[in-house]
């Protein structure tokens, strides 16, 4: 009986869309040299936080001339962890580490897709790149971006998701287990990995990690709307909610939340059809007299990103016993305490004080000496930056007005990647990324 | 509304609460205390903790008494539908290809009208209880018994799912304590009297004889019941651990109840 999560989802943890990007591809795009001219480019929603949140209109999205049904499975990897992280972890129900693989008949190239913040292997946007990458011939293996559960659980080795360089470790060991799996049953030609969000500087970490290890040799590697500062990223979503506070004095999350089900509510009843979502609705509600303000849908993000931040603080929490969230002393079972007292306190805890309280002193414990503003720096793509600028085979793909950049950085990435950063002039956070125009880069990128 | 597996209520209640027994031997007695007793000394840690003084997240708390219980429940849900529903959906979808399961799906669909027609009309809704006998009537004729369903493909007639529970929340009945059913899944007290006066008027009504053979206890009406069930779960994309979540339940919760408030309102 959960169809309701489908609907209601959509309308709210659609704001998650910091997670995923969605839509259904087309033939190999004519293929143009890859440049950053973005003239005559035609994104219909020009105000990134609607963008973020709404994706393309269904009409832009790229269109493949005959879409083969993708044929996809569940991949399961399993990574030897401690048994009692596993037990803690079987309890929510996180305990399997879980890919999807799909495959081609012949000998074709092999991309990994990293999810980005709080999403899994099987969310929306991931999908999306899927069924792209499917259509467009090659074999296909999607992950869980490290920061959601079930990847904290049976895969992480340090359970303190958002260090991109340990998260590359791990998402490595992660590829090179799937691949020993898979490779026996299909030719590969060439390999290439690539993410959106947080996925997009993952894969430039697991792309720099593989220069050393030299254990899989990805060919080519491509970062979708990643952070280019991880903590000016981060600001900015955490800064979201409390902006909105103070705009409005009087908004609470019950009166918001409130506000936006009676408009969604009231739009489905002025259209007399009853409720049903599709893939027009949230367009249309922001078409009709019930559109919220981008206010409000800016908070709407800032909420989601406060929810996966949760998740993964108590998580992150619960398998490192740091006792911020459950007391040390603490008889916590997962069946039966109050989960919703749980719930609200870690929901008092923006990704900063994540990062504050937890993450910076489990750092300072392995590398004594360094500040904040190392530790920032070293999970960032300063960090890597010799390897970005040389490697002929690493590009970005992002929007100038991507919320979670802050200054300079679009300048950073041209500075650095040259032609070989795309930035295209609207689009929000992954808004775009099922656009006509992006897919046909992306394909661009990878095919030639 | 969802009333999967409506037929094997009374069995799932078995098999849930005999489950829940197993898991905690004792757990109708010390749970339930055992819940008086940390919200206690969870409250006054709550009006310790500075942070926590003015909690501005207190509207996702859903009325839920019976937590520890119903999260037993949830977790038995859970590992049916992983080794028994999910398996079975499998078998089914293997066998009967997409065109042919649509047939089925539109069958129970039209046979679900019959609830929506008596309980828009419960609810004074005078054009939905004409709009949905309208759907009846063509889908059963002109759809033969249900089998398609051209209410909405030709005549653009949309449906409009009714429930008790609905009436009953149109009236002001209010949610009641939040209930996981054994396999139906999330539900509320109120909810709950809905689907069983549902089940009840819908085998009174007996809609082309399938309400009442679906409740025998031959080989016919296991049959059917599986039919319906498997069918219900078909179309519904839930899958457990999809969220990804330690606070899955909570989120299912909140959602639920979210969503009746809707389909309420509307």
């Amino acid at each position: 009986m959960a169809i309701f999560l489908r609907s209601i989802l959509l309308a709210i943890t659609s704001a998650a869309l910091l997670a995923g990007c969605a839509s259904t591809p087309d033939s190999p795009a004519p293929s143009t040299p890859v440049s950053t001219d973005t003239s005559g480019y035609n994104y219909p929603i020009k105000n990134p936080y609607e963008a973020t949140v709404l994706g393309t209109p269904p009409a832009d999205v790229y269109k493949w001339d005959n879409p083969r049904k993708v044929k996809k499975k569940i991949l399961t990897v399993n990574l030897e962890k401690d048994l009692n992280d596993i037990t803690l972890a079987g309890a929510y129900g996180l305990a399997d580490m879980k890919l999807l693989f799909a495959r081609q008949e012949g000998p074709a190239p092999l991309i990994f897709v990293i999810a980005g913040t709080g999403a899994a292997y099987n969310s929306p946007k991931v999908l999306f790149l899927l069924d792209t990458f499917y259509q467009a011939g090659y074999h296909v293996i999607t992950i869980s971006s490290p920061t959601k559960p079930p990847f904290m659980a049976a895969a992480s080795s340090t359970h303190m998701p958002g260090l991109t360089n340990y998260d590359a470790e791990d998402l490595y060991k992660v590829m090179t287990t799937a691949l020993d799996k898979v490779q026996d049953d299909i030719e590969i030609t060439e390999k290439y990995v690539t993410g959106y969000s947080l996925g997009g500087i993952d894969s430039a970490f697991v792309g720099y990690l593989d220069t050393q290890r030299k254990q899989i040799n990805f060919d080519k590697v491509l970062m979708i709307n990643p952070p280019v500062n991880l903590y000016t990223s981060v600001s900015n979503l955490d800064a979201l909610i409390p902006e909105y506070v103070k705009r409005h004095p009087d908004a609470t999350g019950a009166k918001l939340f409130a506000d936006v089900f009676e408009r969604v509510g009231r739009y489905f009843n002025e259209s007399g059809g009853g409720v049903k979502f599709g893939p027009e609705t949230l367009f249309e509600i922001q078409k009709s007299d019930q559109a919220l303000p981008t206010d409000d849908v800016a908070v709407l993000i800032g909420i989601s990103f406060l929810f996966s931040s949760a998740d993964l603080a108590f998580t992150s929490d619960a398998l490192n016993h740091t006792g911020w969230i459950i007391p040390a002393d603490e008889n916590y079972s997962p069946v039966s305490s109050q989960s919703g007292y749980w719930y609200k306190r870690s929901l008092r805890w923006r990704f900063l004080d994540y990062f504050d309280k937890m993450v910076v002193p489990w750092w300072q414990e392995r590398h004594p000496g360094d500040t904040q503003e190392d530790i920032i720096q070293k999970v960032s793509l300063f960090a890597i930056e010799d390897y970005l600028r040389n490697n002929p085979s690493v590009g970005v793909m992002t929007n100038q007005d991507d919320i979670i950049l802050g200054p300079g950085d679009i300048e950073y990435l041209q500075s650095t990647l040259g032609n070989r950063a795309k930035i295209y002039p609207s689009g929000g956070h992954c808004g775009n990324m099922d656009y006509k125009d992006n897919v046909a880069y992306m394909l661009d990128f990878f095919n030639n | 509304m969802i009333t999967y597996l409506r037929q094997l209520l009374p069995l799932a209640m078995v098999a849930g609460v005999w489950f829940a027994a197993a898991t905690s031997p004792a757990f109708a007695a010390a749970d339930i205390s055992e819940l008086g007793d940390i919200s206690k000394l969870r409250d006054q840690q709550f009006y310790i903790d500075k942070e926590a003084r003015a909690n501005p997240l207190d509207f996702l708390d859903v009325y839920d008494p019976l937590e520890p219980m119903n999260k037993r429940v949830y977790a038995f849900n859970r590992l049916f539908d992983e080794y028994v529903f999910l398996p079975a959906l499998g078998a089914y979808r293997f066998v009967f290809p997409q065109f042919v399961r649509n047939r089925f799906q539109d069958f129970w669909a039209n046979i679900g009208e019959i609830p929506n027609i008596y309980n828009s009309l419960f609810q004074l809704k005078i054009e939905r209880t004409v709009v949905s006998s309208w759907r009846l009537v063509i889908n059963s004729t002109v759809g033969i018994l249900g089998l398609w369903d051209p209410a909405t493909e030709w005549f653009e007639i949309d449906r409009a799912n009714e429930d008790f529970g609905q009436t009953l929340g149109h009236w002001g009945v209010g949610a009641g304590p939040f209930l996981v059913l054994p396999i139906f899944g999330p539900s509320n007290l109120r909810d709950t009297t809905g689907l069983v006066t549902d089940y009840v008027v819908e085998k009174e009504i007996d809609f082309l004889g399938v309400r009442e053979a679906q409740s025998r206890y031959d080989l016919g009406g296991w049959l059917l019941k599986g039919a319906d069930a498997l069918n219900q779960r078909d179309i519904n994309h839930f899958r457990y651990g999809m969220l990804g979540s330690p606070f899955e339940y909570n989120k299912v919760r909140y959602l639920f109840n979210q969503q009746r408030e809707l389909l309420i309102a509307d």
